[in-house]
């Protein structure tokens, strides 16, 4: 059997990078004692798989993972488990019984929510108005770093939705994004895009909170197919 | 209690921030009261080198067995995050709860090369710590080290108030019982030192005073406290199986160095090699027996999860149950899936045999260490094995399936002549043959072949503490002359870097002078010298220069046995005697039979223990 977690991935632990967290689930896998199958072959390895690498820094509400079973288990039991061996700032906040489809996590994934947290502070001129009219424009250029040096790209059509809101110390920006093999965009990119003369040191937080499937909308990945 | 903030910004800018954040699975999260005694176990490098020692592993969960006790892990920052932290005024800070060093307790560092030692002054200052001892006040931590290089504590003496010779297990709890009496009675500094001089293996460094003569050398040790001991004499653990082991492993965030499980199999080499020091200051040898490994073994694995287990010990092949160890322990892990890693072993029919069962697929390389490349040298330096040990044990290698071997070699023995260099490429070539004489249906098609030299430092403690080293010249002057010996396109040479060497044998062989030498190279801007591409020798150069330290005085100069040696007031057990029968039999290229092949009298027997009482 094969189940689907949904954890977070909060606090410092957001500095520990995708294949480290690979690593951390599969050994915290074994100690939970979690009858994990193991991949045939000459070098076996437990058969996890997960969603969508998020980034170095970037917290989660909504990461996901598949594990694939080698018996019938109650899933609650594996998430109970899982949460009392793993470590601070990663918690299992839902599983259920991945629906028995040949397509992987991964591909399944085609949309995902952030939210960048833009402090005052470090960007004191800005104004939602700003932001709004960025985001208003027929077109969204922004250079991108590619294989064959930088080119500029529209990022508009990598868009499904924003929303704008201001807090007494930040702005918030809430992005709805194609996310995924096919189509994938970097929140990062749209800050760059709105904000042009964004530099490095210019601190910015992003959360992922959710991933989507698409089935004639979009499902975040905790309905979808159950 | 002060913590340090570590804001995300901060690490956003850093390269590998998971090395700063600490709360790794089997980390400790402990509630600091104020009685609680607190020691931060530095590692005088990065997270991933630190992490994958073994010594911390057990001193960490050893002293954190301690109720009153919280220790903490203090890594190096590496060069990106000590600029943001000098720019940002963050003192350097623990990984569990994030204090600052100067918060401590005990700070205390493992010294296992020398080269890490300008890191230790940099941590120092980095925690707001004075350097020098002596201007160490009631409000600051008790610098305190161990680990092998502090059998010569000399070259760091004016900079640590403690030092602890021997292994950890034994006078730990001594001292921070004392410690406790100390803080609830009130007292000086100078009182608690005072205090602790009579605990077996604690040397306290500002009692001794080093005299010298005209010509440089030490004349003598003068006491300024007449209860602190003539010698200290290091303390090891009796019972192996009986000792403290832990039954968890800190899992780091990021891929150490070794990034596993690791079963220490026992304490100690019953070999004997004339250059080694491990093999005299960790005598006698005492073994874990297969039981309580195994019972390790398990335990361990289902702690951290890890996919490897490394079996760690001088010289795995010369543990008394392995073969039948081996067999149960490859049983549990396949059952696991968990891969064995065995270093250390000797090149004969069974080890071969023993990684054919622990490799059943994608052979790895497989590392030899003949040491030297004629029969003269290996007889000097006592390394017991033949040259047609060494290709009858490659031909074994070559036939079960391998086709990558690296040979390691040693350049500037004592009594090394051209031809011994030469005699490496020599061997190095024969290896090759060997390959080429497998039938070639038997043998793996592509021979790789890495011939890799490393250049001799003379270590204290061992039969060669008297020898003069090879200049750096003459480092090269070798390295060119097998560069060029060796021509055939299957084999690859490379060779360590000859100056850090040359520095790495004026500091183990150092006085308290050498301090200086370290503090004004660390002035300069020496951190990192292990690194190659932060070792900067001309820093080193002005530093002797400015220090009054001439290098060669210390590396390049042969002693006479009775010049009194800056170490001598440490007691290993090993006598001076047996080193100097030892030296002596080098000379005339004569070897020494192993411990289980008969006693050779080396004066480790007194410590009353291990291989030298059993029958």
């Amino acid at each position: 059997m094969k189940v689907r977690l949904k954890f977070t991935k909060e606090g410092p632990v957001k500095f520990v990078g995708h294949l480290d967290t690979v690593r951390l689930f599969q050994r915290a896998i074994k100690v939970a004692k979690i009858p994990v199958a193991y991949s045939q072959g000459f070098s076996p390895h437990s058969l996890i798989y997960f969603a969508l690498p998020l980034a170095v820094g970037m917290s989660s509400k909504g990461e996901y993972l598949d594990i694939v079973l080698e018996k019938e288990i109650e899933p609650e039991w594996v998430k109970d488990q899982l949460n009392q061996v793993l470590v601070d700032g990663i918690r299992i906040c839902e599983i259920f019984r991945a629906p028995d489809i040949k397509d992987s996590l991964m591909s399944l994934v085609k949309a995902a929510d952030y939210q960048v947290i833009l402090p005052k502070r470090e960007f004191p001129y800005l104004t939602c108005e700003i932001l709004e009219k960025g985001l208003g424009q027929q077109q969204l250029l922004v250079e991108k770093k590619g294989k064959k040096g930088n080119k500029e790209i529209d990022i508009k059509p990598l868009i499904l939705g924003t929303e704008v809101n201001e807090e007494e110390q930040a702005f918030c920006l809430k992005l709805h994004v194609l996310a995924g093999s096919e189509a994938n965009l970097k929140p990062e990119l749209v800050i760059k895009a709105l904000l042009t003369d964004v530099q490095e040191n210019h601190y910015f937080e992003i959360t992922r909170e959710e991933l989507y499937a698409y089935d004639k909308e979009y499902i975040p990945l905790d309905h979808y197919g159950r | 209690m002060n913590t340090v903030n570590l804001s995300d910004s901060l690490l956003n800018r850093v390269d590998k921030p998971a090395r700063y954040i600490g709360g790794e699975l089997n980390s400790y999260k402990k509630t600091i009261e104020e009685e609680t005694i607190r020691f931060a176990f530095c590692f005088p490098d990065v997270y991933e080198v630190g992490m994958s020692h073994l010594g911390m592993q057990i001193l960490y969960h050893f002293l954190n067995r301690r109720e009153d006790t919280f220790c903490e892990r203090v890594f190096a920052p590496w060069v990106d995050m000590e600029k943001i932290m000098r720019e940002e005024k963050i003192p350097l800070f623990s990984l569990e709860s994030h204090s600052p060093l100067s918060d401590f307790d005990f700070v205390g560092f493992t010294l296992q090369y020398e080269m890490s030692y300008t890191n230790i002054l940099n941590m120092l200052e980095l925690g707001g710590i004075p350097l020098w001892s002596k201007d160490r006040r009631e409000e600051h931590p008790f610098v305190i080290v161990g680990g092998p290089c502090a059998y010569n504590p000399e070259p760091l003496a004016n900079f640590v108030d403690i030092v602890y010779i021997g292994e950890g297990e034994v006078s730990y709890d001594a001292l921070l019982d004392k410690y406790k009496e100390w803080k609830r009675e009130g007292g000086s500094r100078q009182d608690f030192l005072k205090h602790i001089v009579k605990i077996p293996g604690i040397y306290v460094p500002c009692f001794y005073e080093e005299i010298y003569k005209e010509d440089g050398t030490l004349s003598k040790r003068k006491k300024n406290y007449e209860e602190a001991p003539d010698t200290i004499k290091k303390v090891i653990v009796e019972k192996m199986d009986e000792s403290f082991y832990p039954e968890k492993q800190v899992v780091p965030w990021i891929r150490a160095i070794h990034d596993r499980v690791t079963l220490e199999m026992f304490r100690g080499c019953i070999r004997g090699c004339r250059f080694c020091q491990a093999g005299m200051i960790y005598r006698p040898v005492r073994q874990k027996s297969k039981e309580v490994l195994l019972g390790y073994a398990q335990k361990l694995l289902e702690a951290t999860g890890y996919e490897e287990i490394s079996l760690a010990s001088l010289s795995t092949s010369d543990y008394k149950e392995l073969p039948a160890f081996a067999e149960e322990l490859i049983g549990m892990c396949n059952e696991e899936y968990v891969n064995i890693s065995l270093p250390s072993l000797r090149v004969d029919a069974f080890s071969v045999d023993l990684m054919q069962k622990v490799q059943e697929v994608r052979k790895s390389s497989l590392t030899f260490a003949p040491e030297a490349g004629t029969q003269k040298m290996r007889d000097v330096i006592n390394k017991n094995i033949s040259e047609e040990e060494i290709l009858k044990g490659c031909r074994l290698a070559f036939e079960g399936g391998w086709n990558r071997v690296k040979l390691y070699f040693m350049l500037g023995l004592p009594y090394e002549t051209v031809e011994d260099v030469q005699g490496i490429a020599a061997l190095a070539e024969k290896v090759a043959q060997t390959y080429f004489g497998v039938e070639k249906e038997k043998r793996q098609a592509g021979l790789q072949l890495v011939v890799s030299t490393s250049c001799f430092v003379p270590k204290p403690f061992t039969p060669f503490q008297w020898a003069a080293q090879d200049s750096a010249e003459s480092f090269m002057t070798k390295h060119n002359l097998l560069k060029h010996a060796i021509t055939r396109r299957q084999i690859r040479y490379n060779h360590h870097d000859a100056k850090t060497s040359v520095l790495e044998a004026v500091i183990a062989r150092g006085d308290r002078r050498v301090g200086n030498l370290l503090y004004t190279a660390y002035q300069k801007g020496c951190t990192f010298d292990s690194w190659s591409e932060h070792f900067d020798e001309n820093k080193w150069q002005e530093a002797a220069k400015d220090s009054g330290i001439e290098l060669a005085f210390y590396a390049q100069r042969e002693r006479s046995y009775e010049e009194l040696l800056p170490w001598e007031h440490i007691d290993i057990g090993v006598t001076k005697r047996f080193l100097m029968a030892e030296n002596e039999k080098a000379k005339a290229a004569s070897t020494t039979p192993h411990c289980l092949e008969k006693c050779s009298g080396c004066g480790a027997n007194k410590l009353g223990k291990g291989v030298c009482h059993e029958g």
